[in-house]
């Protein structure tokens, strides 16, 4: 039997049959992005070696993923408690928030309409997200309470991230002032900062963009340098429009 | 005599140790120690007129000792006469002439192991009835009032019964502290330079988180050391008590170099207390000088209005540093500010410091208030000139960019420091030292994920099995990342290269990899280089998902006693086969793994502090860690929801973002929204924990904009 078969394989056919196979293996282990095997200690999850030409089956989700609920996966009786939800507490929330920075924000409240909703992250979290053009405003269900803890201008941000330009002097003005900001965030979140708890910069410090600026409220005793310490993030253009807004779901 | 003295030491052979705090009374009041098991009334005066030592055990209530002395000796808690000529010594074993040398209480107690007891934990999971029986037999009192009551277990420890302890009024946690007299203060002033290093005295022995304080609580403190006396009381603590006193008041302006004196408190057995001086986290001029003055050069620092943070750290508990104790906070900080106006004719705007040789080109930025002609010169230390310029501007900020190059403008400039002597001729130079960045961050690569197994009894068993899945699953889900049919889809492209890379680390006792000098060992993974490039790091990420830990140390406990150290993290990091040696992520889901500076976990992982990251042009890194005890299980109000589901969660969410479905994945989700929507998710028990976010909370999953990064460019940061 061994004698047998190591004439079959010294047959010519079979060898450039053999290397046409690793070939093709070579071809199609190329087109996988891979790097060097992994090291999996416990448990090693199974890894195909090749791909083959039919397509693969939906691997399953990983369990620790949080529960993401686009607005095409919800029920009719879904839709209609959302929007529910919308008329009673996300838009009211949006009203307040408005209220709050008012001329600050670069789009209009009568821009949020139910339309806008992509999804919602968290089962608890509950995290529902709204895009308006370049800005995403995402408004927290808390159960009792709903707020806005989210807000991006993209273009806004793009603008803040040039390298400042060599040979000009870079314009360290700000365009609002602490007692401006203690006012919006008060009637935001109805806490009342002190004017050393409103840390800000001008962007200018740190960027291309002129008389903006960095705003980070960070209660008296609380660490400056954990990321967690600042409540509310600001940051304004120098035209004074909100660029991103961002406050922790527990404040 | 003798006849009362054996009568009160019967009386205090089941010894009840009263302490208070928080009494809001105004007027003095005296316990005494002798009827304090029996609930004995107080006292408007001190009935021995100061012939026996008393302590204040809150505002203005004292505690008389009238016991002459307490201690644990023989195989029982006893009460002792000092007096070693006194027979009634027959419930120990305590010979006065025998005592051994007075070490520092560190020493003395420093192998006690404290335990928080759940006693349903105690009866149901661990099946251990003697020591459920044990609490049940300690009466509580009947008085109401805040009581510790002491009770013998076994040869070598003791239960003690906290009841009526009411935290919801305070945010330091509940501290029981330990010392050998009971007369000696519990505060000292803490003096910078070591002279408050020789008084010794009260250590923290074991805390219970702010939010878990009830009644009754149950504490175990076994390996006791009967060599000494020991007394136990508690107080709410949270670290040395820190004031800014002086002549400058808050919001005062201030100029040129200032002085501010501090006063230090913190428990009467702490040494070697390390400090630190910033302006809103970021790093000042600043100078100790004598009895903890310190002096601050403000023109260092941009003008406006900043907070002089001083940060006190002090090494607070009794702990073996050979043998520290698992879920155990070594550590503790206290801080206080002052808000200063910064007023300069002349300041720094922008230092430069720590910028990596791949931002290209540095900045020095600094701002003069008048029009004027300014200089400005870059040197080696040697005082070699690179590069000298003079020039007139108008007031506002300046910009000095500079390449790296020596003064022909081309050669690389070959040292690690320079010098920068700027000179605007209205006020005095200034003059910095920059560093050039040479160990930045591990390129992004492969992900660690490392945990411990508890003991396999009821509670045990479940978070092994569930925490083993949670990491299957992530390892899974990081090998088949550039597949097709993941959830992520993505090509290295869109994340980089050598993502997919990843090691299970399971600390068993079958295979306790944590000891293992081999390929497969901790020590070896961390410093494991790319088969295709020695010189880059194999794995640049790491989440600890699940282990015991304290400030100093993973791993330990009863069960696997094996942990490793921030030093020896610290030396398997840096020997990592790449410069770069820095962890570009790290979430150390450990008991109080935020440890102290400058050696804190945070630190060996090499993840500088948010203002340094948001004010240099370094390579950016990021990391979560706890300061506070963390849940083995129970996260999101659920029974079944382990630490690692958590763990896992958070490392998902980075590097799926808002819109973890197959085919919207997204790599580009600030780490900060990570954290906090995941808080927002298992919270209150996330918080409770008071995770510290450190680095760059813009830091993304995907490597491919880290250039960017470097240079404080968060245009692809989507941050939601």
């Amino acid at each position: 039997m061994l004698k047998a078969t190591m004439k079959t394989i010294r047959t010519p056919v079979l060898i450039i049959g053999l290397a046409a196979l690793a070939l093709l293996a070579w071809l199609v282990w190329k087109k996988i992005p891979h790097g060097p095997a992994p090291v999996v200690r416990a448990a090693p999850p199974s890894i195909p070696n090749v791909r083959t030409n039919e397509p693969e089956q939906q691997l399953p989700l990983p369990k620790g993923v949080m529960e993401v609920k686009k607005i095409g996966d919800f029920t009719d009786a879904e839709r209609t408690e959302l929007t529910n939800l919308f008329n009673s507490k996300l838009r009211p929330a949006a009203q307040h928030w408005f209220a709050a920075y008012s001329n600050h924000v670069p789009f209009n409240l009568n821009d949020l309409t139910l339309d806008k909703f992509t999804n919602r992250l968290g089962k608890r979290a509950r995290l529902y997200t709204f895009v308006l053009g370049d800005s995403t405003l995402v408004i927290q269900d808390r159960g009792d309470t709903a707020k806005v803890n989210y807000m991006m201008s993209h273009k806004g941000a793009v603008a803040l991230n040039n390298l400042p330009t060599t040979g000009t002097m870079p314009d360290l003005s700000m365009p609002v002032t602490r007692t401006e900001v203690a006012g919006m965030v008060l009637a935001d979140t109805g806490v009342q900062f002190k004017p050393n708890e409103i840390i800000m910069r001008p962007t200018a410090a740190a960027s291309g963009v002129n008389g903006g600026a960095y705003v980070n409220m960070i209660p008296t005793g609380e660490d400056p340098n954990n990321g967690l310490s600042s409540k509310v993030d600001l940051i304004f253009d120098a035209a004074g429009k909100l660029v991103n807004y961002e406050r922790l779901h527990n404040f | 005599m003798e006849i009362f003295m054996k009568t009160k030491l019967k009386l205090l052979a089941s010894l009840s140790f009263l302490a208070f705090i928080g009494c809001t009374s105004r007027a003095d009041t005296y316990y005494l120690q002798s009827t304090a098991s029996s609930g004995g009334a107080p006292y408007p005066f001190d009935p021995y007129h100061g012939a026996e030592p008393m302590t204040e055990i809150g505002p203005d209530i004292y505690m008389v000792d009238d016991t002459e002395t307490m201690m644990f000796s023989g195989s029982m808690m006893s009460a002792d006469s000092i007096d070693p000529t006194d027979p009634s010594n027959t419930n120990g074993t305590f010979t006065g002439s025998s005592q051994p040398a007075n070490v520092r209480n560190y020493t003395k107690y420093g192998a006690q192991v404290f335990g928080f007891l759940d006693t349903n934990s105690v009866l149901n999971d661990d099946n251990n009835t003697n020591l459920f029986n044990a609490c049940a037999a300690i009466n509580g009192p009947t008085n109401g009032l805040p009581w510790l009551t002491i009770a013998k277990y076994g040869p070598n420890a003791c239960i003690i019964r906290a009841d009526n302890f009411d935290y919801t009024q305070t945010n330091a946690d509940f501290a029981l502290l330990i010392c050998d007299k009971l007369q000696t203060p519990t505060w000292k002033a803490i003096d910078f330079g070591g002279a408050s290093d020789a008084q010794d005295g009260w250590l923290v022995q074991g805390t219970v988180p702010n939010a878990d304080v009830t009644s009754p609580m149950f504490f175990e403190v076994t390996n006791l050391n009967q060599a000494y006396n020991a007394f136990f009381k508690v107080i709410p603590y949270s670290g040395a008590q820190v004031a800014i006193v002086g002549t400058n008041q808050p919001f005062d302006v201030v100029s040129n170099t200032i002085a501010l004196t501090t006063q230090v408190y913190d428990l009467s057995g702490t040494t070697n207390e390390q400090f630190n001086v910033n302006v809103d986290g970021a790093v000042c001029r600043s100078h100790l000088t004598t009895s903890n003055v310190f002096t601050i050069e403000t023109p260092y620092t941009p003008d406006g209005l900043g907070n002089i943070f001083l940060v006190a750290d002090g090494h607070g508990s009794v702990s073996d540093p050979a043998s520290p104790p698992a879920d155990t906070q070594i550590f503790f900080e206290g801080m206080n500010s002052i808000p200063l106006d910064f007023e300069n004719q002349t300041y720094l705007l922008f230092q430069g410091d720590n910028a990596s040789l791949d931002a290209g080109v540095d900045y020095i930025e600094w701002v003069i208030s008048t029009p004027q002609t300014c200089a400005a010169i870059i040197s080696h230390p040697s005082g070699a000139v690179v590069f000298a310029g003079t020039n007139s501007f108008n007031a506002g900020a300046i910009a000095l960019p500079w390449n790296f190059t020596e003064a022909d403008g081309v050669t690389p400039y070959s040292e690690t420091t320079y010098d920068v002597h700027i000179i605007a001729f209205d006020r005095e130079d200034l003059y910095l030292t920059n560093k050039i960045e040479t160990n930045g961050v591990r390129v992004g690569a492969g992900t660690m994920l490392v945990y411990q197994d508890e003991e396999p009894t009821q509670n045990g068993a479940y978070i092994n099995a569930t925490t083993g899945q949670a990491m299957n699953d992530e390892g899974s889900f990081f090998v088949n990342m550039y597949r097709s049919s993941s959830l992520t889809q993505y090509s290295p492209t869109q994340v980089g290269t050598n993502r997919q890379l990843v090691v299970q680390l399971d600390q068993s006792i079958e295979d306790p990899i944590w000891a293992d000098q081999d390929m497969l060992g901790l020590p070896q993974q961390i410093q494991r280089a790319l088969p295709s490039d020695p010189n880059a790091c194999y794995y640049s990420d790491i989440t600890i998902a699940e282990a015991r830990g304290s400030s100093t140390t993973v791993g330990g406990g009863n069960y696997l006693t094996n942990f490793f150290d921030n030093n020896e993290f610290a030396l398997w990091t840096a020997r990592s086969p790449a410069p770069n040696w820095r962890w570009r992520k790290a979430a150390f889901w450990t008991p109080y793994s935020a440890g102290a500076p400058p050696f804190a976990f945070p630190d060996v992982c090499g993840i500088r502090d948010t203002a340094t990251q948001h004010t240099s042009f370094i390579r950016k890194n990021c990391g979560l860690f706890f300061k506070g005890q963390l849940n083995l299980r129970r996260f999101e109000d659920n029974s079944a929801t382990v630490r690692a589901n958590v763990a896992e969660s958070l490392d998902l969410l980075w590097v799926c973002g808002n819109n973890e479905f197959p085919g919207a994945c997204d790599p580009t989700y600030s780490w900060k929204f990570c954290v906090d929507s995941t808080t927002s998710e298992f919270d209150p028990q996330v918080t409770a924990a008071k995770p510290l976010l450190v680095g760059l909370p813009e830091m993304i999953y995907t490597t491919i904009y880290d250039d960017e990064l470097l240079l404080l460019n968060y245009t692809h940061v989507k941050t939601h």
